[in-house]
C-alpha cells in the first residue's frame, strides 16, 4: 500500500514537472511567433548557450542572449514555429522542432532545439540552437 | 512675472532661425512620407516590368562579378608568366628552380592562391598553394597560346583557376596557372575554414539567394519562380550558370520601404542635432546655475534616449562594437545593449559631468550653494551625500560587472597585451564612467567639507572639520550593507575609497590658489590612478566570478547526461541521409559522387557541427560499402558488417560499452534505410564515440568544431579534467599519479552540496589549482574534477600595469584631441619648463627600454621557433626510426597503422612520394581536403632540389599558421625514397600560447620599470621645475602690478642666485613705483586743477557777456528791455546750474565724505535703482536675486547711485531698449551682483580707460561716473570687474564682502 501511494505521489510529481517545463517551451514558441522575446526572456539562464545558424556555438549571459535573438527576430519574420519533439531524458527537458522565417521575402526553414535545465523550483532554458 | 517669462523665453531672438530649419526639416519629412508612397505605388502598378528589369540588373551583376573575379586571377597568373626568373628557367637560359619556388610561395601566400608553372612539355617545373585537378588539354591549349579558365569542385572547395602562355617573342615556352577557392562547398567553419563564398558574397550585396552551379553540362533552372544566366570563361567556354529567384515584390518593397527608413532616420538625426544646438544655445548660457544644469542635463539624456530609439548609428553601421554578441547589457532600457551603444552612453555621461563641473565648479568648490549651518542638518545631509557617493560607486561596480557578465571580453587574458577594437572601447567606457563618478565624488567630498567648516555661530578648525568628514565616511561605508542587498563591494572597500576621496579632495583645496578645475592633467592623472587602484580589484572579482560561474556552466556540458544528448545527436544526422540530395546522387550520381555522400552528409550534420569522433557510413543493400567518413578517433568506428547496420536500423539508436576502466569507449550508432519509390537504395549508418579519457564526452579535437563554439579546451586558461570514483583516480587529462587521491575536506564537502558542486583549492605537484568538483551520479560515486592552474601574483600585477596603460592610452587620446582642439581654436598649448623636462627625462629613460624590450621580445620569437625547429627536427628523426622499424611497408601504410605509429611516438606524419601524399596519421585532414596532399613546394625545393637532410617551414591554412618539419626519409643505398612531414598542426594552438605568454611577461616586466621610470621621471622634473615656476607664477604676479609678492621656493647655485635678484628687483620696482604714484597724483591734481579751471570757465563767459548786454539795454533804455531781462536772468541760471552740477560732480568724486555705513540688502537697493528705469516700457529687465542675501555694509545712496550709474549706461549702450539682467548670489565672503545689458559692448582699445576720471565716450558726460562707482566700491573694500564684447553686450561683475575688515587688494586689471 505504501509502495502504491509513494508510487502515485512519485508519478504526480513527474507529471507536475513535466507540465512546467512544457510551459516554458509553449511560451518560448509564443514568444517566437509573435517575435517578442521579452515573453520569455526572463527564463533565460544566466548564462547560456547560444547558436543561431551556424555563427558559433557559445555561451551569453541573459541580457546578450536577449538582444541577439532581438536582432535575430528583427531582421526575419516567423511565418511558423512548431516544437515536434518535446521530452525529457535524465533530468535533461528538451524541445527540438522546425521553424519558418521569411528574410528579404525569402523563405527559410531551420531546426531549433531548446534545452532547459533547473534553477530553483523551476525551469530555465540553458541552450537554444538553430540550424 | 510677464518680465520673467519674456527673459525666460526670448522667442523673438531664436525664433526666426529654430522655426525655420525645423519646418524645413518637418517639410522634407513630409515630402519623404509622400514620395515613399508614390514610389511604392508606382512599383506597385508597373510590378511586372519594375521585376523583370531589376532581375535582370541583379544577374547581369552577378555575371559581372564572376569575370571581374576571372580577371583578377587573370592578372596574377601574368604577374607570375611576366617574372624574369620564371622566364628564365622556362628559356632554359637559368636553372635556378628552387629560386622559382620561393618566389612563386611568395606570392602564393601572399594573394592566397595556388600556383602552378608548366614548362614547354606540359609537364609541372613548380608550384606552391593549393592543389586541383586540371585538365591536361587546358595546360596543351595554354601551350598553344590560348588562354583558358574552369572551375574544379574539390572536397570542400571549388577552385576556379586561369592558365596564361608564357609568351616570348611570338613563342610559348610554357603556362601558369593560378587557382583561387571561390566557393565553400559545405556550410563549416571551424579554425582552418572561414571562407565566405562567392555565391555568398554576392548573396549579401545584392540582397538575393545566388546560386552559382559550376560545370559545362549545368542547365539554367527551369522553375518559372528562378532566372539564370549562364556564365562564361574567359575563353568564352561555358563555367556553369548562375540562378537568382525572381524578385519577390513583398521583398523589394520592403527594401525599398527601409531605404526610405533609413533616409527618414537620417533626417530626423538632424533634426535632433539642430534642436539640441538651438535648445544648448538657449539655455546654456542663462543666467541660473539650476536651470542651466537642469536644461543641459535634460537635453543630453532626452538625445541620446531618441538616438537610442532611432536605433542610431546602429541602423547605418553594421560593426562589431554594435553586435550584442560581444556585449549587451538591459541598464537604462538598452543605453548599453552593445559596446558602441554604452560608448555612447558613457561619452553623454561625461559630457554631462563636465557641464556640471565647468558650470558649476566655482560655486561648488568656493561653497557658493547653501550650506546649512546646523548640525543635525549638516550630519543629515553629510550621511545623505556621503551614501549618495556609495551608490555611485556601487553603481560603477555594478558597470563593471555587467562589463564582465554581459561579456564574452577577456579583460585579463595574460596571453593578450594589445586589445581588440571591442575590447579597447569596453576599457574606454569603463574608464570614462569610473571618471566621471570620481568626479562627482570629489566634488561632492568637497561641499561636505565645505558645509562642515562653518558651524551655528563659529568657524571649525580644519582637524575637526575633516575629522567629521571621515566619521561620515566610514559609518557610511559601515552603514551601506544595511540599505543595499547586494552592495557588491565590501564595506572596508568603501571606506578605502572614502579616505582616497578625502585625501585627493584635500590635495586640490591645497592647491586652490592654482586653480580648481578637476579636469587638469595632473588631476586626471590622479583620477586615472585612483581608477584603477580601485576598479581593478572589482573587475578582476567579477571577472574570477564570472571564470567560475562559465567554467561551471561549460561543466554541466561534462555532467549532462550524454546518453540522451549524443543520441539525439545521432538521431537528428541520420537524417542527413534522407535528403533530396543523397536520393539524387544515389539514383543518378556518379560513382565519385556516390563516394563523397559520406563526407557531405557529415558536413551538414549536427555531429559535423558539434565536432565528435563520428563515422558516416554508406552501404549498398547487399553490405558493399558506397561510401564512408571517418573523423576523430578511429578504433571504434572500425567493423561495421551489413548485419551490425540492420540491427542498428530496427532497433533505433543503439549505446554499447567496449572495453573497461581507463579504456572503456561508449559507442552511439544508429542506421536507416534509405528507400526511394519503394526500392532501397541503400543503408546509411552514424557512429559517435566517446571515450573513457575524453570523460565520454565524445569530442574531437577542437580545431574541427565550429569556430567561436565554447568549450572548455577553448577556455583562455587551460583546464585539466580529471574523474574519480569515490576518491579513487579513474582518468585525468592532468598529470596526476595514479595514487592521487581527493582530499577528505573535498568530498565531503561535495556530499553536502545542494546543488551538487563544490569549488576547493589544492596543490598538485609544485602548482595551485582551482578546482571544480561535480557529483556525476547522485550516489556521489563518480566525481569529476576540472583543474584550473590559480594566477600567481605577477599576473594579478601584470593586469594592473595592464590596465592603467590602456588607460594611459585613453586618457592620452583625450589629452591629444583637447590639444588639437585648442590648436584649432589658435589657442595651442605652450610646453611649460617642467614639460619638456619630464619629456626628456622620460625620452631618455624609455626609447632605451622600449628598443632593448623589442630587442629581448625578437630574441624571445627567434629562441622559440629554434626550440620548436630542434623538436621538429628530433620528432621527425623519431617518426623516421619508427618507419624504419616497421616491418611490413603494407601494414605502415593501412589505415590504422600510421595512426598507432603516431600514437608511440606521439607525434602527427605525413609520408610523400615524390610531391604526393602517401601515408598520414591524419588522413581525414586529407579526406576532407582541409590539407592539400601534394608535398608544399618549397620543402619540396629544400629537401629534395637542395638536398637539405632537415628542412622547417610555416605553412597555413586560411589564416591558421602552423610550422611543419620535413626530412629525407632515406633507406637501402642512401636513395631518398619518400619525404617525412611533422607538423605542429595540433600542437600550434599551445605554442601560440606559449609565445604570446611569453611577450605578456616580457611585456609585464617592462611595464613595471616604465612605470617606476615614469613616476622618477615626474618627481623628478617636478623638483627641478619647482622654483622656475614659482619664479614664473610671481612674475606673472608683478606683471599684474603685485609687488609685494614672495618667491617661496629653496633652490641653490643659479636659480638660488636669480631667485635672490628677482626679490631684490622687486623691492626696487616698489619704491620707484611709489615715487611715480606720487608724482602721477600731483600731475592728476594739476590736471584735474586746469579742467575744473576749465569747465568753470565756460558757464562763467556766456554769463558775463550775459550781463554785460544786460547792461547794455539798461543803458540803451530798450523798449523790451523786460525780455532781455527775463531771457538773460534764464540763461545765467542755466549757467550757474551747469557751475553747480560740475562743483558736485568734482566734490562727490574728491571728497567722498564720511560714508554712512549702516548693513544694506543689496536686493532692495537694487530694487529702488530699477525702479527708476522700470517707468520705460522699452527696456525689460530679468532680475534673478538670491533668496536671503546677507547684508553687506555701505552708503545705501551711495551704492544706489552706483547702480543707477551702471544701469544707466547699459541702457544707453542698447540704445534705450532690449533687455538687461540683473543677478545677485551669495558667495563665501560676501555678495556678487551682476549686471549684464546685450548693448553694443566696449572696444578692447578703451576698456582700459573706463575707471579713469574725464573719460568719457558721451558728447554730454563728464566722464566721472565710473570712477566714481569704482571708488565708491572701492570704499567698501569691494571689487568691479567688466566683461565685455563688441556688439553681445557688456557684464559688470560685483563683489562686495560680509565686512569691511575684510583685506582685499582691488586688482588694476579689472576690465576683461
Amino acid at each position: 500500500m505504501g509502495f502504491l501511494i509513494l508510487a502515485t505521489v512519485c508519478s504526480l510529481h513527474a507529471q507536475e514537472q513535466a507540465r512546467d517545463f512544457r510551459i516554458v517551451f509553449d511560451e518560448i514558441q509564443h514568444g517566437f511567433e509573435t517575435g517578442n522575446i521579452s515573453s520569455f526572456s526572463s527564463r533565460f539562464a544566466q548564462q547560456l548557450r547560444i547558436d543561431l545558424k551556424g555563427e558559433g556555438n557559445r555561451y551569453c549571459s541573459a541580457n546578450q542572449a536577449f538582444y541577439i535573438l532581438e536582432n535575430f527576430l528583427k531582421t526575419r519574420k516567423v511565418l511558423s514555429f512548431e516544437f515536434t519533439n518535446v521530452g525529457a531524458n535524465d533530468d535533461v527537458p528538451f524541445a527540438s522542432g522546425v521553424v519558418v522565417f521569411s528574410q528579404k521575402g525569402a523563405k527559410e526553414t531551420s531546426h531549433i532545439y531548446v534545452s532547459l535545465m533547473p534553477f530553483g523550483k523551476g525551469w530555465v532554458i540553458a541552450e537554444i540552437t538553430l540550424y | 512675472m510677464r518680465t520673467l517669462l519674456r527673459s525666460a523665453f526670448p522667442i523673438e531672438k531664436l525664433q526666426r532661425r529654430a522655426f525655420g530649419i525645423v519646418f524645413v526639416m518637418l517639410g522634407l519629412l513630409a515630402a519623404l512620407q509622400i514620395a515613399e508612397r508614390v514610389v511604392l505605388s508606382y512599383y506597385e502598378k508597373n510590378w511586372d516590368s519594375v521585376a523583370a528589369q531589376k532581375s535582370t540588373e541583379q544577374l547581369e551583376a552577378v555575371t559581372r562579378e564572376f569575370v571581374f573575379v576571372q580577371r583578377t586571377i587573370r592578372q596574377i597568373a601574368s604577374e607570375v608568366a611576366r617574372q624574369e626568373v620564371v622566364r628564365g628557367l622556362l628559356l632554359g637560359k637559368s636553372s635556378d628552380t628552387v629560386r622559382v619556388f620561393l618566389e612563386t610561395a611568395r606570392l602564393a601566400e601572399r594573394r592566397d592562391v595556388g600556383v602552378e608553372i608548366y614548362g614547354g612539355d606540359g609537364k609541372l617545373v613548380a608550384w606552391s598553394g593549393r592543389s586541383g585537378p586540371v585538365d591536361p588539354h587546358d595546360v596543351q591549349a595554354a601551350l598553344q597560346g590560348k588562354l583558358t579558365s574552369s572551375v574544379t569542385r574539390g572536397p570542400i572547395f571549388t577552385h576556379m583557376f586561369v592558365i596564361v602562355p608564357v609568351r616570348v617573342d611570338g613563342a610559348f615556352y610554357g603556362a601558369v596557372l593560378v587557382r583561387k577557392a571561390v566557393e565553400v562547398n559545405y556550410p563549416l567553419s571551424n579554425k582552418f575554414i572561414r571562407r565566405t563564398g562567392l555565391s555568398e558574397q554576392l548573396s549579401r550585396a545584392l540582397g538575393v539567394n545566388v546560386e552559382l552551379s559550376y560545370g559545362t553540362d549545368v542547365e539554367p533552372r527551369k522553375d518559372g519562380r528562378f532566372i539564370s544566366s549562364v556564365v562564361y570563361g574567359i575563353d568564352g567556354r561555358t563555367l556553369g550558370v548562375a540562378t537568382i529567384p525572381r524578385l519577390a515584390r513583398s521583398a523589394f518593397l520592403e527594401r525599398i520601404s527601409g531605404r526610405f527608413e533609413k533616409i527618414n532616420t537620417a533626417l530626423l538625426t538632424f533634426l535632433i542635432a539642430v534642436l539640441s544646438l538651438f535648445a544648448y544655445r538657449r539655455w546654456g548660457n542663462h543666467p541660473s546655475l539650476w536651470i542651466r544644469l537642469v536644461a543641459l542635463t535634460a537635453i543630453i539624456w532626452i538625445v541620446r534616449y531618441l538616438l537610442l530609439w532611432l536605433d542610431v548609428p546602429s541602423r547605418f553601421f553594421t560593426m562589431s562594437i554594435f553586435d550584442p554578441s560581444y556585449f549587451a547589457s538591459k541598464f537604462g532600457g538598452g543605453l548599453a545593449k552593445s559596446t558602441g551603444d554604452m560608448a555612447l552612453t558613457a561619452v553623454a555621461l561625461f559630457v554631462n559631468i563636465l557641464f556640471v563641473v565647468r558650470a558649476g565648479a566655482d560655486r561648488i568648490m568656493r561653497t557658493a550653494l547653501w550650506r546649512p549651518r546646523s548640525v543635525p542638518v549638516q550630519f543629515m545631509l553629510g550621511s545623505f551625500l556621503t551614501t549618495f557617493v556609495f551608490l555611485s560607486l556601487r553603481g560603477v561596480a555594478a558597470v563593471i560587472r555587467s562589463a564582465v557578465f554581459d561579456s564574452v571580453f577577456r579583460f585579463n587574458d595574460p596571453t593578450v597585451i594589445i586589445p581588440s577594437f571591442e575590447l579597447g572601447l569596453m576599457v574606454f567606457n569603463i574608464f570614462v564612467i569610473s571618471f566621471c563618478m570620481i568626479m562627482v565624488a570629489t566634488a561632492t567630498t568637497w561641499y561636505i567639507v565645505s558645509m562642515f567648516e562653518t558651524g551655528d555661530r563659529t568657524s571649525r578648525p580644519p582637524a575637526v572639520v575633516w575629522g567629521m568628514v571621515l566619521f561620515l565616511y566610514v559609518l557610511a561605508g559601515f552603514l551601506f550593507d544595511v540599505l543595499q542587498e547586494t552592495p557588491l563591494v565590501s564595506p572596508l572597500f568603501r571606506i578605502a575609497f572614502g579616505v582616497a576621496l578625502i585625501v585627493f579632495t584635500f590635495s586640490l583645496r591645497v592647491k586652490k590658489g592654482q586653480g580648481i578645475w578637476p579636469l587638469r592633467f595632473s588631476n586626471a592623472v590622479i583620477i586615472l590612478g585612483l581608477s584603477a587602484l580601485f576598479f581593478y580589484p572589482v573587475l578582476e572579482k567579477a571577472i574570477a566570478e564570472r571564470d567560475r560561474e562559465r567554467i561551471e556552466a561549460l561543466a554541466r556540458d561534462i555532467v549532462r547526461p550524454t546518453d540522451t544528448w549524443l543520441k539525439y545527436v545521432v538521431d537528428e544526422s541520420l537524417h542527413q541521409f534522407l535528403t533530396d540530395n543523397v536520393l539524387d546522387v544515389l539514383l543518378y550520381g556518379s560513382s565519385e559522387e556516390v563516394e563523397r555522400l559520406a563526407f557531405s552528409c557529415w558536413a551538414m550534420s549536427m555531429a559535423g557541427r558539434q565536432g565528435y569522433n563520428c563515422m558516416f557510413l554508406l552501404l549498398d543493400p547487399h553490405g558493399e560499402e558506397l561510401s564512408r567518413f571517418a573523423i576523430g578517433e578511429q578504433t571504434p568506428l572500425v567493423g561495421w558488417t551489413l548485419n551490425d547496420v540492420l540491427e542498428a536500423s530496427r532497433a533505433g539508436v543503439q549505446v554499447q560499452q567496449r572495453g573497461s576502466g581507463v579504456a572503456a569507449v561508449r559507442v552511439y550508432s544508429g542506421a536507416l534505410p534509405i528507400v526511394a519509390a519503394d526500392s532501397l537504395l541503400a543503408y546509411g549508418l552514424v557512429v559517435v564515440s566517446a571515450s573513457q579519457q575524453s570523460l565520454f564526452r565524445g569530442e574531437a579535437p577542437t580545431v574541427f568544431r565550429m569556430s567561436g563554439t565554447e568549450s572548455l579546451e577553448t577556455f583562455y586558461r587551460p583546464i585539466l579534467l580529471s574523474e574519480f570514483e569515490g576518491d579513487s583516480l579513474l582518468a585525468s587529462t592532468a598529470e596526476l599519479p595514479l595514487q592521487y587521491r581527493l582530499p577528505r575536506t573535498a568530498t565531503a564537502a561535495l556530499r553536502d552540496s545542494p546543488t551538487g558542486s563544490v569549488w576547493v583549492s589544492e596543490r598538485i605537484g609544485s602548482k595551485e589549482y582551482e578546482t571544480l568538483l561535480l557529483r556525476r551520479d547522485p550516489a556521489n560515486v563518480r566525481v569529476i574534477a576540472l583543474h584550473i592552474e590559480k594566477l600567481g601574483g605577477q599576473w594579478h600585477l601584470f593586469g594592473i600595469v595592464k590596465t592603467m596603460m590602456y588607460y594611459a592610452i585613453v586618457l592620452i587620446g583625450a589629452l591629444t584631441v583637447v590639444l588639437l582642439v585648442r590648436r584649432v581654436k589658435g589657442n595651442p598649448y605652450r610646453l611649460t619648463f617642467r614639460d619638456k623636462l619630464l619629456i626628456a627625462f622620460l625620452g631618455t629613460a624609455l626609447v632605451p627600454m622600449i628598443v632593448i624590450a623589442l630587442y629581448v621580445r625578437v630574441f624571445a620569437a627567434e629562441r622559440l621557433e629554434e626550440i620548436l625547429s630542434e623538436r621538429l627536427k628530433q620528432e621527425t628523426s623519431q617518426v623516421e626510426d619508427a618507419l624504419n622499424a616497421a616491418s611490413n611497408e603494407h601494414e605502415v601504410s593501412t589505415r590504422l597503422r600510421p595512426h598507432l605509429l603516431a600514437l608511440g611516438t606521439k607525434s602527427d606524419f605525413n609520408v610523400y612520394v615524390g610531391n604526393t601524399l602517401a601515408i598520414s596519421s591524419r588522413p581525414e585532414l586529407y579526406d576532407t581536403g582541409i590539407l592539400d596532399r601534394r608535398l608544399s613546394g618549397s620543402a619540396y625545393a629544400a629537401i629534395v632540389l637542395q638536398g637539405r637532410r632537415f628542412h622547417v617551414e610555416t605553412e597555413s591554412i586560411g589564416l591558421y599558421r602552423y610550422a611543419v618539419g620535413y626530412k629525407p626519409l632515406v633507406r637501402e643505398g642512401n636513395a631518398m625514397q619518400s619525404i617525412i612531414a611533422v607538423p605542429a598542426l595540433y600542437r600550434q594552438e599551445e605554442i601560440d600560447k606559449e609565445v604570446a605568454r611569453t611577450n605578456a611577461i616580457v611585456f609585464g616586466v617592462y611595464a613595471v620599470i616604465a612605470l617606476i621610470v615614469s613616476l622618477v621621471a615626474t618627481a623628478m622634473a617636478n623638483r627641478i621645475a619647482a622654483p622656475i615656476h614659482k619664479l614664473t607664477e610671481a612674475t606673472k604676479q608683478v606683471a599684474r602690478g603685485d609687488l609685494h609678492v614672495k618667491v617661496h621656493a629653496t633652490a641653490d647655485g643659479e636659480i638660488g642666485e636669480l631667485i635672490r635678484s628677482f626679490e631684490a628687483m622687486t623691492r626696487d620696482l616698489e619704491r620707484s613705483r611709489e615715487h611715480l604714484v606720487r608724482y602721477e597724483r600731483k600731475l592728476a591734481w594739476q590736471e584735474m586743477a586746469k579742467q575744473v579751471a576749465h569747465e568753470i570757465k565756460n558757464p562763467l563767459t556766456p554769463m558775463k557777456l550775459a550781463i554785460q548786454h544786460l547792461q547794455q539795454t539798461y543803458r540803451d533804455k530798450v523798449e523790451n528791455f523786460d525780455q532781455v531781462f527775463a531771457e538773460v536772468s534764464q540763461m545765467i541760471i542755466r549757467q550757474v546750474d551747469a557751475l553747480g552740477r560740475i562743483a558736485s560732480e568734482f566734490s562727490r568724486f574728491g571728497r567722498m565724505p564720511h560714508a554712512h555705513l549702516e548693513p544694506c540688502n543689496v536686493n532692495d537697493v537694487l530694487h529702488e535703482a530699477l525702479h527708476l528705469f522700470e517707468q520705460d516700457q522699452r527696456v525689460t529687465f530679468g532680475k534673478h536675486f538670491a533668496p536671503q542675501l546677507p547684508d553687506i555694509p555701505a552708503d545705501r545712496e551711495e551704492l544706489r547711485r552706483a547702480f543707477i550709474n551702471i544701469i544707466r549706461n547699459g541702457v544707453q549702450a542698447m540704445n534705450n531698449q532690449g533687455t538687461i539682467l540683473v543677478s545677485t548670489v551669495s558667495i563665501p565672503d560676501g555678495v556678487e551682483v551682476r549686471i549684464q545689458d546685450f548693448g553694443c559692448g566696449i572696444p578692447d582699445d578703451i576698456k582700459h580707460k573706463l575707471f579713469q576720471p574725464n573719460f568719457s565716450t558721451k558728447t554730454d558726460g563728464m566722464g566721472l561716473g565710473l570712477a566714481i562707482v569704482k571708488k565708491t566700491i572701492e570704499d567698501l573694500h569691494g571689487t568691479i570687474v567688466i566683461e565685455s564684447t563688441v556688439n553681445k553686450g557688456t557684464t559688470v561683475i560685483m563683489h562686495f564682502p560680509h565686512s569691511t575688515d575684510f583685506v582685499h587688494e582691488p586688482t588694476s586689471d579689472s576690465v576683461r
